[in-house]
């Protein structure tokens, strides 16, 4: 434990929470302003990973080190532990100014000091104009930019984030996302990201982890977590298609086929198709083993002629044994 | 050593959880020695396991009991199904239409269920009573005003908005993309709305319904004044027999069937509570309510009005009664009300009955308000949100009726008190009578903050409950004190078995006036606390409309 280099080392941590869920011998590490995101589809207990790090709840076996410190059970307001929610919970009745200043306030800082950081802060993320209003009074992406001020205002060690962009629309999600990537890099923060979209999680990642039915694996570099899965629940949350080829476990991405009537991997008849832009979705059902596949099409390889019954010879491109 | 360290520190938690455990009993503690500890001990000293027998039997007595029960049950049973026929329609229309001065007008509509009963009682006397308007175009009306039609009147008139506020508290908004659904689907106006709304609604309404029968069934105001010992309840016969005919053992038989009555209406209760997610939602609406040129909107809206149109007529017929004075308009009640004539017909002034109330009142919302204060920081401190059957003690003044309270406290503790600390025991029944009320306000306000808020407040280093808790629900507090005051205000049934003249409140002195046959000062005095109520509720009303339905 102690010979231990991570700024933050999370060690078989464990949980029960009923008899169908809890957390087993959670260990990852995260160096000091790197971000971690932690992936998975709802259930998977995300969210009790990150309670049990703010002290929210109590572990029953394991260990929560931060800059050297056990803090597994140190109260939670003395943990010095960041956390934003879901819904952000940012408190109605105090201005945008009292929520960013709330934890200094708590904290014991002197007026003129709260002041400084509060306007450093709320400049540096652009709602220093907002500091008079309430959270019922502005909008959601400027909500996100609150919570986050809120949470960094005290110079927590660690910041937690339970999917807090899940409520915004797509196009203000991406911003606030990159916002607030640029925001902790500048800062050094310090961060556990969860979320269920995994394009959000390889985004926002420093290093990236998943977590199904309470087991967390190895954190890995988000490009070699994605490009090189190794095995099925990766592969599937990933929407990677996992099919049976001669005998062997064979996954690719939708993205990596091409239509091939002289080498094909394997044909299949056309069961749906749809245009989505920047690609045409196709589904499809494998003739020899009946497995429905799901394949993406890039503009300008010749999509537009498929129709639902026609029989397609599929290569894929590169193909992941599991 | 660190096994000693783990001992001690085990010792401070389990000390720490008694503490706060006791700190979040604090009301049901309260209920308990002074309802619960009295009734048994009277039970127990006074009562024997033959008290049904009663009921059997052909003395007198019995008879008289047997008639007491029917009374009780019939008045309860009619005016529950009174009570759900009148306030569920007014209930669904105000849940699913929206339309200007909504907010005054469900305030109007629910008023009855918030004035003292006993206004409620002398507005049927007044407004249908011999040589009222009302019986002047139709004689037919003065049954409104006595005997078991008038009382049912009263009773109906009283718990039907009770039903109202219930039914359209359950129409969730949540619920109106359902209802697009099934229109869409082809289902009528009245037909799409059961299907989705069906269940909720009469659930809600049958709650308040269940209400209406436990208050109708152990009423006593309307019994005792515009009824006669022919319609007497449960409670009126009690209290005639312990104070008129002074029969004290069959008295406690009696209390205890009652108790025992009321059991079953209070379980239903509970129950049909649990079910019901209820917030209060005043101001919620239904998009796909029927077109406001349909049959069914004009029928309901032609409804609602005349409602308000008999409410109206109703108040204003107390006030003009008590400016009626040998066939003329003056303020002479009100002169002779505050004349010497009322202190030497009552023992007590009129100024000297109101400055009582208003002393109960401050008294019992300050009493009530910090036991409900120290219920929710136990519960916060034990980190629970529901303490599960510690909070039915909560709901026993259902059972235990206030008149069978203030029995009870009379005779455990009342030979003891020395009569200028009486005010104690009249204002310990009447917060025992508004701590159901009082604490599902308090809830009210606390139950809908988020966990995060919370967890929020904590990981930052704050103190959850007093940096965001108490600011968020310091509405529901000032609520509480409001309502605190408004039923102490209102409450007579308690106040008249336990005060002497000196200890008189303002409806006790009402009642006293009129068995002094000063009926014009009597109505003067009713006035005026009906204007004190209004004041309250008013105040109620601007501070946080979606409270009202917590009562």
């Amino acid at each position: 434990m102690k010979n231990s280099l991570a700024y933050v080392d999370i060690i078989k941590l464990g949980k029960k929470y009923s008899e169908q869920f809890s957390l087993k011998e959670v260990s990852f590490s995260v160096e000091k302003g790197e971000t971690l995101t932690l992936m998975g589809p709802s259930g998977s207990g995300k969210t009790s990973v990150l309670r049990n790090i703010a002290g929210l709840d109590i572990p029953d076996a394991g260990s929560v080190i931060i800059s050297g410190k056990n803090i597994t059970k140190m109260p939670v307001r003395k943990r010095n532990v960041g956390i934003i929610f879901q819904d952000l919970a940012l408190f109605p009745h105090m201005t945008v100014y009292d929520n960013i200043s709330y934890g200094l306030r708590v904290k014991g800082f002197k007026r003129g000091e709260i002041e400084h950081r509060v306007y450093e802060l709320a400049k540096m993320l652009g709602i220093h104009n907002l500091l008079e209003r309430y959270p019922g009074e502005i909008s959601g992406g400027e909500k996100q930019r609150v919570a986050l001020a809120r949470s960094v205002a005290p110079a927590p060690l660690l910041l937690l984030l339970d999917e807090p962009l899940s409520s915004l629309d797509t196009h203000l999600r991406n911003r606030v996302r990159s916002d607030i990537k640029e925001f902790a890099h500048r800062i050094g923060l310090t961060m556990i990201y969860v979320t269920h979209d995994h394009s959000e999680g390889l985004f926002m990642a420093d290093k990236a982890s998943l977590i199904f039915n309470g087991r967390v694996k190895a954190p890995e570099l988000p490009e070699t977590l994605f490009n090189n899965p190794k095995d099925v629940e990766t592969c599937r949350f990933f929407g990677y298609n996992v099919i049976h080829i001669a005998g062997e476990t064979v996954a690719f991405h939708p993205l990596d086929i091409s239509i091939d009537d002289e080498e094909p991997d394997f044909f299949g008849a056309v069961t749906s198709k749809g245009f989505e832009g920047e690609h045409t979705r196709v589904h499809l059902k494998i003739a020899n083993t009946g497995e429905s596949v799901e394949l993406k099409f890039n503009r300008g390889m010749g999509s537009e002629n498929i129709r639902v019954g026609d029989l397609l010879s599929i290569k894929i491109l590169r193909k992941h044994y599991l | 050593m660190d096994g000693r360290m783990g001992t001690g520190n085990a010792v401070k938690i389990r000390g720490a959880t008694i503490r706060y455990t006791l700190l979040s009993f604090t009301p049901s503690i309260f209920i308990l020695i002074v309802i619960v500890a009295p009734f048994i001990d009277l039970a127990l000293s006074f009562g024997s396991l033959n008290f049904y027998k009663i009921m059997t039997g052909s003395s007198p007595i019995a008879m008289l009991s047997r008639r007491a029960l029917y009374n009780s049950l019939i008045q309860g049973g009619v005016s529950a199904v009174f009570s759900l026929l009148l306030g569920y329609p007014l209930g669904v229309f105000l849940g699913r239409n929206n339309f200007r001065f909504k907010k005054l007008i469900v305030s109007l509509v629910i008023l009855p269920f918030f004035l003292p009963s006993l206004v409620v009682v002398y507005a049927f006397m007044s407004g249908f009573g011999q040589g009222s308007p009302a019986s002047i175009l139709f004689s037919g009306f003065t049954m409104l005003s006595r005997g078991f039609v008038g009382i049912i009147a009263v009773n109906t008139f009283f718990n039907a908005p009770l039903v109202a506020l219930y039914t359209m508290s359950s129409l969730s908004t949540e619920k109106s993309s359902q209802i697009e659904a099934v229109m869409s689907l082809g289902a009528s106006d009245v037909g799409g709305f059961f299907t989705v709304f069906g269940k909720d609604t009469l659930l809600a309404a049958l709650g308040g319904a269940t209400l209406a029968f436990a208050y109708s069934f152990a009423g006593f105001a309307a019994p005792l004044i515009i009824g006669g010992p022919g319609a007497y309840t449960l409670d009126a016969w009690i209290y005639f027999m312990f104070r008129i005919l002074g029969n004290f053992h069959a008295s406690v038989s009696l209390a205890i069937f009652e108790a025992i009555s009321l059991i079953v209406p209070t379980i239903i209760y509970v129950r049909i509570l649990s079910t019901q997610r209820r917030e209060g939602s005043v101001e919620s609406r239904i998009n796909t309510a029927p077109s406001r040129r349909s049959v069914l909107f004009l029928s309901a809206f032609a409804y609602m009005v005349a409602w308000l149109i008999i409410e109206a007529y109703l108040l204003s017929s107390v006030v003009l009664r008590a400016l009626r004075a040998n066939s003329t308009f003056s303020a002479t009640n009100f002169l002779i009300l505050f004349s010497n004539r009322t202190t030497s017909a009552t023992g007590i002034s009129a100024l000297g009955s109101i400055l009582n109330s208003l002393f109960y009142g401050f008294v019992v919302s300050i009493v009530v308000v910090a036991a409900g204060m120290a219920w929710i920081a136990g519960r916060k401190m034990l980190h629970k949100r529901y303490l599960g059957t510690a909070e039915v003690f909560h709901f026993i003044p259902l059972v235990i009726s206030s008149l069978l309270m203030a029995f009870a406290i009379l005779i455990v503790y009342g030979i003891n008190t020395p009569q200028q600390f009486l005010w104690i025991l009249i204002v310990s029944a009447q917060i025992a009578v508004a701590i159901p009320v009082v604490m599902r306000t308090i809830d009210a306000g606390f139950s809908p903050i988020s966990r995060e808020f919370l967890e929020s407040s904590l990981t930052l280093g704050g103190h959850p409950f007093l940096d965001v808790e108490i600011p968020l629900a310091k509405v529901s507090f000032y609520i509480s004190l409001m309502f605190g005051f408004a039923i102490s205000l209102g409450e007579f049934t308690a106040t008249n078995f336990l005060a002497t003249p000196k200890f008189f409140s303002l409806p006790v002195e009402i009642y006293s006036l009129q068995l002094s046959r000063l009926f014009g000062p009597s109505f003067a005095a009713a006035t005026v606390l009906l204007f004190l109520s209004l004041l309250v509720f008013v105040l109620i009303q601007r501070m946080g409309e979606k409270f009202i339905g917590v009562r």
